[in-house]
């Protein structure tokens, strides 16, 4: 070939096709291991869309949903001041919660030494929006604007009332650490879309405002659990490196490393003639998807490729690394590159004390960009196969943690009910479902606990979540558990 | 560690996992612990096992595989050689570089180019998947 020098990577892509052809014709049907294509698009036969790993038998019917975004609004929202409407609450200012409401619910140690439980209704304004008519409140402006692509749910509920627990048990399916989360759970069921990027990602945005409460983020929250390791989150840092070791050192260029690549592909395959081994081949294959991360993980964090008009639409705290507006621009981007499961855990919800002040901070890094992602995926033909999710782990108390003044309260953790919106990948737009007392406080109609929701999300990718197990210490464990039965909530699906 | 199926100690486990990543080839191609052990393999190699390329490839076979190399491997094990010490004799920029990854000093009597080029080539031969297994 005449002209400038190939990019290292077109010609190793281009070797490899040659080298696998020619092994074929030497070996007949043995070459056919050694090539990864084939066996690859064999294994793509069997579903319309090309998907790489995942079980054969799944999914059980046809998938609405091809790819996920969950945010996850890390220390719990305050359903009352965003989501749930309580205009009751107005007249009810520094009155005591009644027991007939309360009945007897466990508090958390940060407020049942108070002496009293007064009320604090939201200092913030609702109105309707869509044709749905859903009230939201004026903290999510943005939020509002897309109501009728929205399936909110009012009557979430959970059994846990701090955060570690909570969060693992809205990620894995048991306050108990040790399960696999969502997105293992899909990455093993249903295997990658992308050959050059990770399954499973995960990123931590910072919270909005110095005042916001942080909890502890683990790993275990997007850990395999009982699964391989490789189907655990692959957590996304800012700067360099984006993936831990994804860089070459000092001194090992682009050309360098691919020669070393290339010399050890063929050991490695001297090795499997004399072995036989299939674990030589995966190794190959590993190292070769290793350097393509090497370029495909950088290209996709590397903004400057976006045209303006992106961040006219999300505004300039996207470009900035940690913030949430800039991970939720990158999630876009990596569903774009056919990444299965992207999550975003946003810290600084957990308003103990000066709710008003810590929400409007908050809100606002989620609101805009929460809406210029949908409107994204809408433009991009993405929004119909993308499920988005937002929400926390429970919600919060009507009452107020601390002094309570006409500007400032604070609220305290609050399992019984929480509110949580949903987009896209086949659930049903302007939708609210479920209903809280005027208090929101307890449930009065449709509850749906995380197991529902669990179900309901695995619904959507086309999976029964009853027959989507793994068997584990003698039990065939699934996400949704096998202690209560859980439903798929049907009026959220399209 | 997590990376290497390292249990996580919330269940009890009998048989560790053994599983072959992409994550885990970029944790021994770049992490400089293994970087620098690469470095000093070669350096050694230079020093002890004589002038030849085929004697200091035993040296470093020996230790990382218990044997020596075919002649197949060897061939591909000169080319690779061949290839890697040409690029570092064009840059010996990117030679020193690669000598200053890790903590201990590198071993200046000997040939820069050489040194980058040995170094690279042990990172090649401990990451095999021979090496990786034993």
């Amino acid at each position: 070939m005449t002209g400038s020098p190939m990019h290292p990577v077109k010609q190793a892509i281009l070797n490899e096709t040659r080298r696998q052809f020619f092994g074929q014709v030497a070996k007949g049907i043995g070459g056919l291991a050694l090539s990864n294509l084939m066996a690859d698009d064999l294994l793509a036969l069997k579903q319309d869309t090309q998907s790489f790993g995942g079980l054969p038998s799944l999914p059980h019917f046809a998938p609405k949903a091809k790819r996920c975004i969950y945010l996850h609004m890390m220390g719990a929202p305050p359903q009352m001041d965003l989501l749930d409407y309580k205009p009751k609450m107005q007249s009810w200012y520094d009155k005591d919660l009644p027991e007939s409401i309360r009945q007897g619910q466990r508090l958390t140690t940060m407020t049942s030494g108070q002496a009293r439980f007064p009320i604090a209704p939201s200092i913030f304004k609702f109105n309707q929006h869509g044709q749905s008519g859903a009230w939201i409140s004026e903290l999510l402006p943005h939020t509002a604007k897309m109501a009728d692509d929205l399936a909110i749910v009012r009557s979430m509920h959970t059994e846990a009332i701090n955060h570690e627990p909570a969060i693992t048990f809205i990620q894995t399916g048991r306050q108990i650490p040790g399960q696999p989360c969502v997105g293992a759970w899909f990455a093993y069921g249903l295997g990658s879309m992308n050959r050059d990027l990770p399954t499973f990602v995960v990123m931590n945005a910072e919270k909005s405002h110095p005042k916001s409460g942080v909890q502890a983020i683990s790993a275990k929250m997007w850990s395999s659990g009982f699964l391989s390791p490789e189907y655990a989150g692959v957590g996304l840092r800012g700067g360099t490196n984006p993936v831990l070791y994804l860089q070459n050192p000092e001194g090992v260029s682009l050309d360098v490393r691919r020669k070393m690549l290339d010399g050890l592909g063929e050991l490695n395959r001297i090795q499997h003639e004399q072995l036989g081994s299939p674990e030589t081949l995966a190794r190959i294959q590993q190292y070769e998807m290793a350097f393509r991360m090497q370029m495909a993980v950088p290209e996709m964090a590397d903004l400057s490729s976006e045209p303006a008009s992106t961040f006219e639409r999300w505004g300039e705290e996207a470009k900035q690394q940690g913030k949430f507006q800039n991970a939720a621009l990158m999630a876009r981007r990596l569903v774009e590159r056919d990444v299965r499961f992207v999550q975003i855990y946003h810290r600084g919800w957990d308003v103990h004390n000066d709710a008003p002040e810590v929400l409007r901070a908050q809100a606002k890094d989620v609101d805009r960009a929460s809406w210029a992602l949908i409107q994204d995926l809408k433009e991009r033909g993405l929004f119909d196969e993308t499920l988005v999710i937002w929400g926390g782990e429970f919600g919060r108390t009507i009452y107020s943690q601390g002094k309570l003044t006409p500007t400032d309260y604070g609220r305290d953790h609050h399992p019984r009910c929480f509110s949580l919106w949903m987009a896209g990948g086949g659930v049903q737009g302007g939708v609210v479902y479920g209903a809280t007392d005027e208090f929101s406080y307890n449930i009065v109609e449709n509850p749906v606990h995380i197991r529902d929701l669990q179900a309901t999300i695995l619904h959507l990718f086309g999976i029964d979540h009853e027959r989507f197990t793994f068997k584990h210490q003698g039990l065939d464990a699934r996400l949704t558990g096998v202690e209560e039965p859980a439903r798929v909530v049907h009026e959220l699906l399209a | 560690m997590q990376i290497f199926n390292a249990p996580s100690r919330e269940h009890s486990t009998v048989r560790r996992e053994r599983t072959n990543t992409p994550l885990q080839a970029l944790v021994t191609m770049n992490g400089s612990q293994f970087i620098e052990a690469s470095r000093h393999l070669a350096q050694r190699a230079l020093r002890e096992a004589g002038d030849e390329f085929r004697q200091r490839l035993g040296f470093v076979t020996l230790r990382l595989l218990a044997r020596s190399f075919t002649e197949n491997e060897r061939t591909v094990a000169l080319q690779t050689h061949r290839e890697l010490l040409a690029m570092y004799r064009a840059d010996v920029d990117e030679a020193t570089r690669l000598l200053n990854v890790g903590d201990s000093e590198w071993d200046t009597t000997l040939p820069v180019a050489e040194s980058a080029a040995w170094t690279m080539l042990v990172n090649q031969l401990m990451n095999l998947d021979e090496v990786l297994n034993k």
